[in-house]
């Protein structure tokens, strides 16, 4: 109960008192009410995204009921996808593929910020943030962000975000030669009241249900099996989780890393048979980079650069125990 | 004049002016004209098929180039030049060769015609994997082991085996979940899967 108090009165706070304070407010305190309110307001759109050559146009509806988040992401360019997200899981629904993926949401079912474990001069350790000229996205006044790495190791950002909301309307992330690595913007945008009430799409819901295989053991209390002796500038360990992998294939470790605002995932588990994945690959923003080491895979997941994700997959070796 | 023109031409290429200079010769370029435009694209082609990151398949560079020089964001990151060093050597050797690339590579994508780009598509492709292929040699030397400044080769989700995309799909969706959403790529980390499959 007191969670969802918290979160009426920053809904409230965020709704009425934005545009007053505003002028005042500084690109972290920005950073900040983006990042709740992406999770914490009722919004209803649509939007365009390009990655590489490739452009999409997608809807999402974004709704908050008792604390609880409901989300559902609609391509409409393309084949069909779909991204549905109930308070028991998150389901995604891609093109040529028998199955959907569904993945059960932690013990809370409570979204978390990386944001929330930096304070803003680690933030200045590895960017260099400014605000910029307010502009205008989708019909509304925005705030404009700058956001540059100070190194290679991460992209860099320029943000518009909602002067009412704080929600997102315009992301680029950039490169470290200036080139644009995605780009996501808002044609049109909703918040509040006036949007489509999710939970009537039962079809939808119900698809979004834990996988068997997510109920398998989370041990969360022993020592990882991995260590990393030297992390990028500026990353540091999030979260670490360890799951058993379906089909009694041993466990999965999950070591999540973030610099605030780039994450690094890092997998290891016993190499499958499917000979594993070595060197890069890519998915739209997102890259993963594969090792083998023995008998276990690591695998870096992230939306970083690449030289980032092998500096992880470079940089990790059995703990002594 | 030339030299000096085409030095101007090289240091924007590369990211070495400052953000005035930078602005200031965009403008002169503008201002100069399509034959301008059309030196200046054949320039940043040269450079893009030689690297491996063409897919350009425009018609006309000139309006190509008009069209990317007006989108580009006023403010973005500062030059750095460290990951461009690799390029010097290339590049020297781009300029030794340059007819016979122009020839090579430039010419068929100013010729091509709407219609017909799947060709040029795949040239570029052949091109990336044969001159980007070797930098990952020389990768991991240094500490802590990176691969060499050059990004490596990458292959799209799309060709490895269904069981190992699978595979990769869960632990990107796991990643963007479990990663935490903080608005900076946009509403929903999820999005990260947008170019699956085909349009």
């Amino acid at each position: 109960m007191a969670r969802l108090n918290r979160a009426a009165i920053f809904v409230s706070g965020l709704l009425l008192a934005s545009t007053a304070s505003s002028d005042t407010l500084t690109p972290y305190e920005l950073l900040d009410r983006m990042n709740e309110a992406v999770r914490q307001l009722d919004y209803e759109g649509r939007f365009v995204v390009q990655t590489a050559n490739r452009l999409d146009a997608m809807y999402i509806v974004h709704r908050v009921k008792q604390g609880t988040e409901k989300e559902r992401v609609v391509w409409l360019t393309g084949q069909p996808r779909e991204i549905i997200r109930s308070d028991e899981a998150v389901a995604c629904r891609l093109p040529g593929r028998d199955t959907q993926i569904n993945v059960g949401l932690r013990a809370n079912g409570r979204s978390f910020s990386p944001l929330r474990g930096v304070s803003s001069s680690q933030l200045d350790a590895s960017y260099q943030i400014e605000m910029l000229e307010p502009g205008r996205v989708a019909g509304r006044d925005s705030h404009q962000i700058l956001i540059r790495p100070r190194d290679d190791l991460r992209y860099g950002y320029r943000l518009f975000v909602d002067q009412a909301s704080a929600l997102p309307l315009q992301s680029i992330m950039f490169d470290e030669l200036q080139q644009a690595v995605s780009h996501m913007m808002f044609v049109e945008l909703r918040v509040g009241h006036a949007i489509t009430p999710i939970e009537h799409d039962l079809s939808a819901m119900q698809l979004a249900k834990a996988d068997p295989d997510d109920h398998l053991s989370v041990e969360r209390l022993t020592a990882p099996g991995w260590v990393f002796p030297e992390l990028p500038p500026g990353f540091h360990l999030n979260v670490h989780r360890r799951k058993a992998v379906a089909g009694g294939a041993g466990e999965r470790d999950h070591f999540i890393f973030s610099d605030g605002l780039a994450t690094v995932s890092v997998y290891v588990q016993r190499a499958d048979g499917d000979g594993g994945l070595s060197g890069v690959s890519r998915l739209g923003a997102a890259k993963a980079v594969g090792r083998r080491m023995g008998d276990q895979e690591v695998i870096a997941v992230g939306e970083v650069p690449t030289k980032t994700l092998y500096w992880f997959t470079q940089n990790i070796q059995a703990a002594t125990r | 004049m030339n030299d000096t023109k085409n030095e101007l031409t090289s240091a924007l290429l590369d990211g070495e002016l400052d953000p005035g200079t930078q602005q200031r010769a965009i403008s002169a370029m503008l201002d100069a004209g399509e034959q301008e435009l059309e030196r200046f694209g054949r320039y940043r082609l040269i450079g893009d098929v030689i690297r491996g990151e063409s897919s350009v398949l425009a018609t006309s560079v000139a309006s190509r180039v008009r069209r990317s020089l007006i989108d580009e964001p006023v403010v973005l990151a500062p030059p750095r030049r460290q990951p461009k060093q690799w390029l010097r050597p290339v590049a020297g050797l781009a300029v030794a060769a340059s007819v016979a690339t122009a020839a090579v590579f430039v010419a068929p994508q100013l010729m091509t015609q709407p219609g017909v780009e799947a060709e040029s598509v795949q040239l570029a492709a052949d091109v990336r994997q044969r001159t980007v292929s070797p930098v990952l040699v020389s990768a991991g030397a240094a500490k802590p082991k990176l691969p060499a400044s050059r990004e490596p080769v990458e292959k799209r989700w799309e060709a490895l085996t269904p069981s190992l995309e699978d595979r990769l799909n869960r632990l990107v969706v796991e990643h963007h979940e479990f990663g935490g959403r903080t608005g900076i790529n946009g509403p929903v980390p999820h999005i990260g899967l947008v170019s699956y499959g085909t349009p």
